[in-house]
């Protein structure tokens, strides 16, 4: 029982990381359609600029949380700005093929670009903080991991008020919800696509930090989460943020659990069959809109 | 063009041209079929390397265990067929962006059975050994297609073979209906083509043909593995492939393939910064060319054609 409660903790902690992979992707999904490939490889740079900021420049771990994230963002501004210029007067199965296709593109570039400069060995982000297990009732925990879901969290739920809340949340939702009517009544949807994309593209670097000072960093470490996170939103449902939350707990918990049980290796093979089954059997996932 | 096609070994007989065009009909092979769907049915195929990956390790444990390469070749096209015919079931009824997705990840499963599944496919370092096929010719007796002039014969043949079947696929009213439901799939379904039928046609005959080509690379290379069979790098070229040439015609998958063959030898120089070129490459077409090389051609014949008539003295007019 403590064993699987262990688990259960681990599943959260990454789950958290999950969550806010999904989160970016399924807003980017939702308000412009487009399926971002280069999710991953956010996630990766994020975590590549963060170390070099922390090791080579000796900034703060948080301080460098920060600056990689935003400069991420900056990034997922500038590729949102040439999807939108080429393909804003394509036809929807047109932009379908142009948005992916390009996608993938960039996230070959950014992913081999990054090995050739850094090369493929791995390394860990320092973040300053004792690596000293704490104890907590039946659960052995270490004050990152805390920190890591905190963080997580804060963000993703963050995120979650500001969509409610805020003047610009609810604006966000209407374009996600019907772009032209978001337009007729003076939305300006292209501040709202740019930033959409750089949200999603922050967030995806904040999990990229946060898992290369867990574990570690490798330029190739933005495929899997890409994958993951495509798992996460077909759970979920594409373009829910319920369903990012509930799918990115879930899958942590699930892999966690059945790391217990099994080889590593399949646990990786959870995703791609999870996919395939809500494929099958409930193609709009936990909280998507049926619209078969 | 057959003529020049079968001399050409003999004009450059030269171990690694004949490898490159070996390579480079095998490619032909690969891309028309996956142009079937992406191209014609109008679907983003990211799991093709899965079926071509699937022929060819249909035909590797075959004639592994002293079975004819012929009866692997029916193997693999079966193997494929069937397999088509399976995932269709699932993935025919989605469409854009969640069928490129489910085809990852039936393309990333069939990688991770295929790696992991040592007992069966010795995983990463796969199956060595294939042996190349035995041809039987009147008069002449058995004959072992080893060398590569002989292999380059053999996948020629193949990749003619291929590419006149995809021609007649797509001429006859099959192929037309599949340009229907590409173009305005509801209208399609008012008129009474049955998508979900026609595009598991599609599908079967795509990963039928892929299976052919990754028995061609089976033998020809001789080893099978995820890595050199069925490996993401494998998917981006055949992308590559048939954006280059241009999706949605019979020559644009030949002349991406060639290029896609050839391109490599290029960009030798680049050394390891090769995939961010092939990154590049597919940003720069899918923004400027989306068409591929055929709409290149289309764009200067319309502009050249009229000047070329023009010029020519009156009487050749006509």
């Amino acid at each position: 029982m403590q064993e699987l409660l262990q688990q259960v903790f681990n599943g959260v902690v990454i789950g958290s990381v999950y969550v806010l992979m999904a989160v970016g992707l399924t807003i980017i999904f939702g308000v412009m359609k487009i399926v971002n490939f280069a999710h991953g490889e956010f996630y990766m740079v994020g975590a590549y600029l963060a170390f070099y900021l922390v090791s080579v420049a000796g900034l703060p771990f948080f301080v460098a949380l920060i600056l990689a994230s935003a400069i991420v963002g900056l990034c997922g501004i500038l590729i949102e700005r040439v999807i939108d210029k080429f393909g804003k007067d394509m036809v929807e199965t047109d932009y379908t093929y142009f948005t992916i296709l390009f996608t993938i593109a960039v996230s070959l570039i950014l992913a081999n670009t990054v090995n050739v400069l850094a090369g493929p060995s791995q390394h860990q982000i320092e973040t300053g903080l004792s690596t000293a297990p704490i104890t907590i009732g039946p659960v052995v925990v270490t004050a990152f991991k805390m920190l890591v879901i905190a963080i997580a969290f804060s963000v993703s739920i963050g995120f979650g008020l500001f969509l409610r809340f805020s003047r610009f949340g609810k604006a966000m939702r209407s374009t996600f919800a019907n772009k032209e009517a978001a337009e007729s009544v003076g939305i300006n949807t292209t501040t709202i696509n740019m930033a959409t994309f750089a949200i999603g593209a922050c967030m995806a670097s904040v999990g990229g930090i946060l898992v290369g000072a867990m574990f570690n960093i490798y330029p190739y470490m933005g495929s899997q989460a890409s994958l993951k996170a495509f798992a996460v939103v077909i759970l979920g449902g594409l373009g829910s943020f319920i369903g990012a939350i509930l799918g990115g707990m879930s899958l942590g918990i699930i892999e966690s659990i059945a790391s217990a049980y099994f080889d590593v290796g399949y646990t990786q093979a959870i995703s791609f069959v999870l996919i395939i089954l809500v494929l099958v059997f409930r193609p709009e996932g936990i909280a998507g809109r049926v619209t078969r | 063009m057959l003529g020049v096609l079968a001399v050409l070994p003999l004009v450059f007989p030269n171990e690694y041209t004949l490898h490159l065009l070996i390579l480079a009909a095998i490619n032909i092979v690969f891309a028309s079929s996956l142009n079937l769907i992406s191209g014609y049915v109008g679907e983003l195929s990211l799991g093709h390397a899965a079926f071509a990956g699937l022929g060819a390790y249909a035909t590797a444990l075959l004639t592994l265990r002293g079975y004819s390469p012929w009866l692997g070749l029916l193997a693999a096209v079966a193997v494929t067929g069937v397999s088509a015919y399976l995932i269709g079931l699932v993935v025919i009824r989605l469409r854009g962006a969640y069928f490129v997705i489910s085809s990852l990840a039936f393309q990333m499963t069939m990688f991770f059975i295929a790696s992991n599944w040592l007992t069966v496919t010795h995983g990463p370092m796969g199956l060595l050994g294939i042996p190349k096929p035995k041809l039987w010719l009147p008069g002449i007796g058995s004959i072992e297609l080893v060398s590569k002039m002989d292999f380059y014969y053999l996948s020629v043949i193949v990749a003619i073979v291929v590419v006149i079947a995809c021609n007649r696929l797509v001429k006859a009213p099959i192929g037309e209906s599949w340009v229907a439901i590409r173009e305005n799939e509801k209208l399609s379904a008012a008129v009474g083509i049955d998508r979900t039928r026609y595009v598991r046609i599609a599908f079967m005959f795509a990963a039928g043909f892929a299976g052919v080509g990754g028995w061609l690379l089976a033998h020809y290379i001789g080893v099978v593995s995820p890595n050199d069979n069925m490996s993401f790098d494998l998917i981006i070229s055949f992308i590559l492939m048939v954006v280059i040439g241009g999706r949605g015609t019979i020559t644009g998958p030949i002349i991406g393939a060639v290029v896609v063959t050839v391109l490599p030898e290029y960009l030798r120089g680049l050394g390891n910064w090769r995939l961010t070129a092939y990154g590049v490459i597919l940003a720069l077409l899918v923004i400027f060319l989306p068409r591929g090389f055929m709409q290149l051609w289309e764009m200067v014949y319309s502009r050249l054609h009229p000047l070329v008539v023009a010029a020519l003295p009156i009487k050749r007019r006509e």
